[in-house]
């Protein structure tokens, strides 16, 4: 593969503190992205299905092989870096090409402090200048600062969950809340009166009921439904004042500088504790202040930054041109939970990375 | 010079129910070749062209623009152009056809009435196995459509080749997501539709293609073709309107 100047730029400056670079298969089980991101990016995914049944798919990005490799213990936790051809069906109407070439890094196992999150965010805006990208903005976030304001927000732990969830979906919490304020999520009183019940005897009147129906039970156990209605008796839609503060959080999209007074400015009105959350982020700024990578001082603060991933679970940033947010040059961001959960649960490791899209690169820069 | 070329089911109750709804607006189809043939006619509509293909061919055919209209399924269509709306316009809802696509789960689910259920289910599942709920389904495009904007995530699909509603029983999959007439199917499988799992009331329409090769004799003949079933389809000359606006402005 031969990379053109200013992307073989942008991946010298990566290089030079992304360890050993990273050459993972081009193919790759279909089942770990499915098993990932869900059925909902399978429109997007190059797949095919193999004799004996078994789907594959060409990589749709370099992160999730690498991360995978590391998982399964292929490669020792280090920091890597990568460049080659992904591949994403490009949705209908859509002039972008199948096939892009992606440069990026993923560094593994530092513990995942601010200045790694500092020093991630401006090697990869110095390899996006370094490849001719001009005129484009920064937009950031911190999805920990989302679980935080959940965790301290007294939801019950079905909404904590539900709302969790739903920030990478495209239904998400706003919307979650909107329907619960119309009263949509209501629970019938066979369930209120089940949640009185102990365990035991919630069983024993499930199966009765099955009974009476005629079924059997398919595909969950008794004790399971028994177990999910007196949860369901117990759950509380959040109170009026509750969904005002958590729509207040995502809605804020102010300027860099302006961040820190008005995440602060939140939780001072809100009452909530999110002050260790709200440390990292100001450490974070701090060195990211020292560090002057280019396009920052104009960056945006977004609640709502991340959304698109399903994995990211800290700091997140992307770079992109005016008015063209949907088409990102640079995507990177925390995903601390990834590890653990392609090694299902056997193996950890803090995580950041960005990658960058070659083509996007010197594409209608402005003057 | 060409002719429109219109697909109309050639098989079972829906080419019975097509020609007699044609023939009841006074388009009587007349085979070519015998009784067996892939062609017709309408008598007294020379420009017309009458290909016999399956409801699931039409679908396909409307949608790559290789007919002009045709009698299809609006779940088959829907199933097989996510953006249906762009490439295919339906000009008239035929009245037979009627089916729903709904999701369906074990009656033995009691704590499950809703998509947001299905979701709490979900993800408990996930949280306690590591394995992802499975939905059975043929109609596996409207199913991730619906699923996505009911918020509901962590469940993989299983396509299924036929009699989808003996999935939960059989083991392979916890839900179903097939088309229903009276529901009684499901009932006698033990499963239950959820309150908010209607995802489509389809029935046959006439779809006309954005895609297709269109003459002026063809617009013609469709135009003849709607003003004779407006009555038995009210709003379809209108629709046409918008039809050929449409067709306009992608040629524009």
């Amino acid at each position: 593969m031969i990379l053109s100047a200013q992307a073989a730029a942008a991946l010298a400056r990566i290089a030079r503190v992304s360890g050993v670079r990273a050459e993972p298969q081009t193919l790759m089980p279909a089942e770990v992205i499915l098993e990932l991101s869900g059925e909902v990016v399978r429109s997007r995914l190059c797949t095919f299905t193999d004799a004996s049944g078994k789907e594959h798919c060409l990589r749709p990005d370099l992160t999730t092989p690498i991360a995978q490799m590391v998982a399964s213990s292929e490669l020792p936790v280090a920091r890597y870096h990568g460049a080659g051809p992904v591949y994403r069906l490009p949705p209908r109407g859509s002039n972008d090409p199948v096939e892009h070439l992606q440069i990026g890094f993923e560094w593994f196992g530092n513990g995942g402090s601010p200045s790694e999150d500092a020093e991630a965010l401006a090697v990869a805006l110095e390899a996006a200048q370094a490849g001719g990208a001009t005129g484009a903005l920064v937009r950031f976030g911190d999805v920990a600062i989302y679980h935080a304001v959940l965790a301290a927000l007294p939801l019950s732990p079905q909404w904590r969950d539900r709302l969790r969830r739903a920030f990478s979906r495209r239904k998400g919490p706003q919307e979650l809340l909107a329907d619960a304020s119309r009263g949509q999520s209501a629970g019938a009183g066979e369930v209120a009166r089940l949640g009185l019940l102990s365990p035991e005897e919630a069983s024993r009147s499930v199966a009765a009921e099955l009974q009476r129906l005629g079924v059997e039970a398919v595909g969950r156990s008794v004790g399971d439904i028994a177990a999910r209605l007196r949860d369901k008796a117990a759950d509380v839609a959040p109170a009026p004042a509750i969904s005002a503060a958590l729509n207040g959080y995502l809605d804020i999209s102010v300027p860099m500088t302006a961040s820190l007074g008005a995440l602060q400015t939140f939780a001072r009105e809100q009452g909530l504790d999110i002050a260790a959350a709200l440390d990292a982020f100001a450490e974070r700024l701090a060195i990211i202040a020292k560090l002057k990578p280019p396009f920052w001082a104009e960056a945006i603060f977004s609640a709502q930054a991340g959304r698109r991933f399903e994995y990211y679970d800290g700091f997140v940033f992307e770079l992109a041109r005016d008015g063209a947010a949907d088409r990102p040059i640079v995507s990177g961001g925390r995903y601390d939970g990834l590890i653990s959960r392609l090694s299902g649960g056997s193996r950890e490791a803090s995580a950041i990375g960005a990658a960058l899209r070659a083509d996007r690169l010197g594409e209608g820069a402005r003057a | 010079m060409t002719t429109l070329k219109l697909a109309v089911p050639s098989k079972g109750r829906l080419k019975e129910q097509a020609e007699t709804f044609f023939a009841a607006a006074g388009f009587a189809i007349e085979a070519v070749g015998g009784a067996r043939g892939y062609f017709a006619r309408i008598a007294g509509l020379p420009d017309i062209e009458v290909r016999l293909l399956s409801a699931g061919e039409i679908a396909s055919g409307v949608i790559a623009g290789d007919v002009h209209v045709g009698v299809s399924g609006e779940d088959l269509l829907r199933e097989q152009a996510s953006d249906l709306d762009r490439v295919v316009h339906l000009l008239a809802p035929l009245g037979f056809g009627r089916a729903d696509l709904v999701v369906a789960a074990p009656k033995s689910w009691l704590d499950v009435e809703t998509m947001a259920d299905v979701d709490d289910v979900a993800a408990r599942m996930e949280s306690a196995t590591g394995r992802k709920l499975r939905v059975a389904t043929k109609y596996v495009r409207s199913t991730r459509r619906f699923f996505t904007e009911e918020g509901v995530g962590h469940y993989r699909i299983v396509e299924s080749a036929g009699a989808t509603e003996g999935a939960p029983a059989a083991g392979v999959a916890e839900l179903v997501v097939d088309i229903t007439t009276t529901g009684a199917t499901l009932e006698s499988n033990g499963l239950k539709i959820l309150r908010d799992g209607v995802i489509l009331r389809s029935q046959a329409q006439l779809a006309a293609s954005l895609d297709a090769d269109w003459s002026p004799a063809a617009l013609a003949a469709l135009e003849k073709l709607v003003v004779g079933i407006e009555v038995m389809a009210p709003g379809s000359a209108a629709r046409l309107q918008k039809f050929m606006t449409a067709l306009n402005n992608t040629r524009a």
